[in-house]
């Protein structure tokens, strides 16, 4: 079976037109299944490549980001069709249909699991805070003003210039509590933050509610007339301290997010002052109230303190706010900035710090394996640094 | 910068595809088949346009697909089927014309001016790419040339 393989009619136009991405097993999975679905207009599964100029490309599908790294062959593979229209070769009657080649790639597009670069908030976002004063602020300015400030940062301006998908990226705006305001997103401050839970602990209980099933509007109205939390920041904050049923009208609280977040108020509050461990837990089961004491830990702090070393004179335990959000996303600044810190760390306590910038637990412990050297004495495994080459 | 990527099964470019003939489309798929090559197809020419449409040789397989033969001029080279490590993804980039999102924003709106630049934002790109095949076996022609005396065909 002889089959003539010519140039395309139009070779030199498409040379350089056609590129390919090896794709791992669960993205050829996804993909596979959108290729074969059967019906009239099956959604088709879009993926977009995502980046400024001056950055690295990503791949965002629905909920994952991948890198996209290019990878030289020494080969050359040509991709060959049959010839798109087939009166530009005819063949002899008897002859079988030709094949046309498109391209010569010496190229092949890697696709690596990464995690979505949602640090760029952190400077999109500087000075836009919405702290408790807002509602002055706003009655200063035109809302038309307002509303077309070329300053504002929108949820749409989000989806363009960051390299995440879409679920990434909101999972990313709740936990690092960034309010949509009429589209604009700002990061609420931490001290509104904290006071806005302690109104809501209160009110639940002042009008004795059940935690498992709040009426939102009854929540929002106090919030409103008691405290002049405006209704839009209210009913933000209830979905991210746990469920929103808008069918019902009803918010199941999350209670140890809750707890949570009045400690870490605590600790943001201590600033760069170590607090003394007891004196941490009586304050934070005090602000929590009694209903929910018996939830608080220190556990549900891990990721934002660090336990100063024990001193032989005493027994207390001192601990200070030292949260994951400050550290550099930079791998090798990262462990030097943790090291810096302290020189050597057990696994249980480092892993925390390293939780948002490896995709998964092997990476993370590829991490360790590459920026921190492990030795084992009688205490167990402990990290310290490696040696720095680099001059 | 955002570049949509589609795997889309009915998108235009691929309704006007042919197939393949039928013992090629059965290596991984029926539209498109890879040869990979050892080196690369070098062409004497004073124009580059002067390949478009020109023969390179002829790509001989039987119906079992055991010894596929590829012939270029003098040359006879002997490939095999090969499994690809992880799927290849055979992208076709087509050029998409941008959105004119002027024209139907009424003028008198003010709000509506706002939508239209962040919209702007993510329909500027001009091109697009589309997923014509997923690929999993290629033809690898890893055997050196054997020198063919004869007329070529």
């Amino acid at each position: 079976m002889n089959h003539d393989l010519y140039f395309s009619a139009h070779s030199i136009a498409e040379q350089g037109s056609y590129k390919l991405m090896e794709l791992p097993p669960e993205l050829c999975m996804l993909v596979e299944a959108s290729l074969s679905s059967e019906g009239d207009r099956p959604s088709p599964s879009s993926f977009y490549i995502k980046g400024q100029p001056g950055e690295d490309a990503v791949l965002c599908t629905q909920d994952k980001t991948y890198t996209i790294r290019t990878v030289s062959l020494s080969n050359s593979i040509l991709v060959v069709t049959s010839p798109p229209d087939p009166d530009v070769f005819p063949g002899d009657d008897n002859s079988l249909p030709n094949l046309v080649i498109h391209d010569q790639l010496s190229e092949i597009l890697e696709l690596t699991q990464a995690i979505p670069k949602l640090h760029k908030l952190n400077t999109l976002l500087k000075g836009k805070e919405y702290g408790e004063d807002e509602e002055d602020n706003e009655n200063d300015m035109n809302v038309e003003q307002a509303y077309d400030d070329p300053k504002n940062f929108t949820y749409a301006d989000a989806r363009a210039m960051i390299q995440a998908s879409e679920t990434e990226l909101n999972r990313g705006l709740r936990e690092r509590r960034i309010l949509r305001i009429n589209e604009n997103l700002r990061p609420i401050s931490s001290a509104y933050l904290t006071k806005i839970i302690q109104f809501i602990l209160n009110t639940l209980a002042a009008l004795s509610l059940n935690h498992e099933s709040i009426p939102i509007e009854q929540v929002c109205t106090t919030l409103a007339d008691e405290h002049d939390v405006p209704r839009i920041v209210s009913v933000q904050v209830m979905g991210w301290f746990g469920e929103i049923s808008e069918l019902e009208g009803k918010w199941k609280m999350d209670v140890v997010a809750v707890v949570r977040e009045a400690g870490l108020g605590i600790l943001k509050d201590a600033k760069d002052k170590s607090l003394n461990k007891d004196d941490l837990i009586s304050s934070w089961k005090d602000s929590i109230g009694d209903k929910f004491a018996s939830s608080v830990s220190l556990d549900l702090l891990v990721g934002n303190y660090i336990i100063a070393p024990a001193s032989p004179y005493s027994n207390r335990q001192l601990i200070k706010y030292f949260p994951i959000s400050h550290l550099p996303v930079d791998p090798a600044q990262r462990f030097s900035d943790l090291f810096l810190t302290r020189s050597k760390w057990k696994n249980e306590d480092i892993v925390p710090f390293l939780s948002d910038i490896a995709v998964n637990s092997k990476e993370r412990d590829k991490m360790l394996l590459k920026y921190a050297r492990a030795t084992t004495d009688v205490d167990g495994v402990w990290f310290t640094s490696r040696a720095q080459y680099n001059g | 910068m955002i570049i949509p990527v589609t795997f889309d099964a009915h998108s235009s470019s691929s309704s006007n595809a042919q197939k393949l003939p039928p013992s090629l489309a059965k290596i991984s798929h029926d539209e498109v088949v890879l040869l990979d090559l050892q080196g690369a197809l070098e062409l004497e020419s004073t124009h580059p346009n002067e390949r478009d449409g020109k023969l390179v040789g002829t790509l001989s397989i039987d119906n079992d697909l055991k010894r596929p033969i590829l012939r270029i001029g003098h040359h006879l080279i002997e490939g095999n089927l090969v499994n690809l490590p992880k799927p290849l993804a055979v992208l076709h980039r087509s050029p998409v014309s941008a959105r004119i999102s002027n024209s139907q924003v009424d003028e008198d709106v003010a709000m509506d001016s706002r939508e239209e630049s962040s919209e702007s934002i993510i329909n500027s790109p001009t091109i697009q790419w589309n997923a014509l095949a997923i690929v999993k076996r290629k033809i690898l022609f890893s055997k050196r040339p054997m020198p063919v005396v004869g007329k070529p065909s």
